[in-house]
């Protein structure tokens, strides 16, 4: 199996429903049509040096184009702009297949939805899938006071959406949301790190047990400067120092090894690297708590070692 | 060590308990699940099992969970599960044939295994076996790799080492069904 190859499309039409959001619509530059792909599935988009992922925000089933929604982020490393000023109908881009990491629960027999902002593009394709096999979802979906709704909700069944404008108004409301919530529900929120890490708390507060909450995050964590340690290279034998303040993605990209990254955040899983020997100090948001016990893998962008040195799979 | 024996013992059938699904329910009560916001408590009618339940209401009050107690009647637990919320949890306790019902209604009204806790009081009383051939359940306190006759079509069944927690029984097939004429 060879890595899966990135394509190239083409902008067939690009719509600014408000000041902040743009969404691109992309269809297949080579003639060769695009795949399917799983509800919450995202794509990576090449701006420049930098890739970023975006939720397809279309129908999953629909392979004649893919659409995304990209938030302008004034403070971003620069792609977001990119693609909001640079981009123009008919110029092409290099994107990578999509990426199923926020599929929906298949045991759940509702699932309850909650978005802020341009977290709700998840659940646009959720709600498209939904529409096609008659499951059961309600979407709770906040935006601030100045910003105009998402226009990708405007096609969705107005019974299964409720909107709230501003985060207090969300937060007066969820307890008796979660509370309500029929047997057999799935939580799955998509925001801001803080947002998300309310909801998930006070659900749990509200009896939900672990395996019914599911989550999104776009923004990671920011890794702790850490304990200098050193890595042993089992495959090519090297061995790399990893200074204090200097993340084992770095170190290892410094010492001229190719490994795959993307959101350098602890989030996105891409930078994963198999742990043969050491013990690893986890700071990721990628792993689960029983792939964490097993120490078996590290996520390089932000993981360090709980001692002296660490042997990868490198 | 203790499967192996056990193989050779129920020899006769010829099947491997290394790998079983028969279910072992525990024996010592456990402790409700504290994260739980609302609790629903299923009891068999003996007094072992009512004794469970009232230790599983008095720590659910302790711990400020509302509680409410359901007959041991899957029609009962199938309802109460119908109106309940998210957060809920089953506790019960009886013996192998309340377990099984409550736990099969359990899942069939959305809940997962980890949301229900057992405790097996009667581990003397009868198990449920599914007949293959009527698909009816019997009660019957034969034991598994035993034979006892399926209550509804008559047919003698071998309580097979095979358990359906979604249909709440052991697997039942007539014993002498490849003795039987084509």
């Amino acid at each position: 199996m060879s890595a899966p190859a990135t394509r190239m499309v083409a902008v067939a039409g690009i719509e600014e429903p408000t000041d902040e959001v743009r969404t691109l619509r992309l269809v297949s530059a080579t003639g060769e049509p695009l795949s399917p792909f799983a509800p919450g599935s995202n794509i990576e988009v090449h701006c420049g040096e930098r890739r970023n992922a975006y939720s397809l925000i279309g129908d999953p089933r629909d392979t004649s184009h893919y659409a995304i929604s990209v938030l302008r982020v004034a403070g971003g490393a620069g792609g977001s702009r990119f693609l909001h000023d640079d981009v123009r109908r008919g110029d092409l881009l290099t994107i990578s297949p999509p990426k199923s990491a926020f599929a929906p629960p298949a045991a759940a027999r509702h699932h309850l939805l909650i978005a802020a902002g341009i977290g709700v593009t998840p659940f646009l394709s959720y709600a498209r899938a939904f529409a096609r096999t008659g499951a059961s979802y309600e979407l709770h979906y906040v935006h601030r006071a100045r910003q105009d709704p998402h226009a990708g909700l405007l096609g969705l069944p107005m019974q299964a959406v409720r909107r709230y404008v501003g985060r207090e108004s969300l937060a007066a409301s969820l307890p008796e949301v979660l509370d309500g919530a029929r047997m057999g529900t799935h939580l799955s929120v998509c925001g801001p790190p803080a947002m998300i890490d309310e909801t998930l708390t006070l659900a749990r507060d509200r009896g939900w047990p672990a395996h019914r909450l599911h989550s999104e995050r776009f923004v990671g964590v920011d890794a702790p400067p850490g304990e200098p340690f050193t890595a042993r290279l089992a495959r090519s034998g090297q061995t790399i120092d990893v200074p204090t303040g200097v993340s084992l993605l770095d170190a290892v990209l410094s010492a001229g090894i190719d490994l795959p990254h993307l959101c350098r955040q602890g989030v996105c899983g891409e930078c994963k690297v198999g742990v043969l020997g050491g013990t690893p100090l986890h700071h990721d948001l990628h792993l689960s708590a029983s792939q964490r016990a097993a120490g078996d893998a590290v996520m390089a962008c932000v993981s360090r070692c709980d001692g002296d040195g660490l042997e990868l799979d490198l | 060590m203790t499967a192996a024996a056990t193989a050779t013992a129920r020899e006769p059938v010829g099947t491997s308990r290394l790998h079983t699904s028969e279910p072992r329910w525990p024996t010592e009560q456990p402790a409700l699940d504290e994260t739980a916001r609302h609790q629903l408590v299923v009891a068999g009618p003996s007094t072992a099992a009512q004794a469970s339940a009232s230790a599983w209401i008095t720590a659910a009050q302790a711990a400020g969970t509302t509680c409410a107690v359901v007959p041991a009647d899957p029609g009962a637990l199938t309802a109460a599960l119908h109106l309940a919320t998210t957060g809920t949890r089953v506790a019960v306790a009886g013996d192998e044939v309340t377990i099984a019902r409550a736990f099969a209604a359990s899942l069939a009204g959305g809940l997962v295994a980890t949301e229900v806790r057992a405790h097996l009081t009667d581990p003397e009383g009868p198990r449920p076996v599914r007949c293959v051939h009527c698909k009816s359940i019997t009660d019957t306190t034969e034991p598994v790799d035993g034979v006892c006759d399926c209550s509804q079509c008559q047919r003698p069944l071998l309580i097979f080492p095979h358990y359906s927690r979604y249909l709440g029984a052991y697997l039942g097939f007539r014993v002498d069904a490849e003795e039987l004429p084509a």
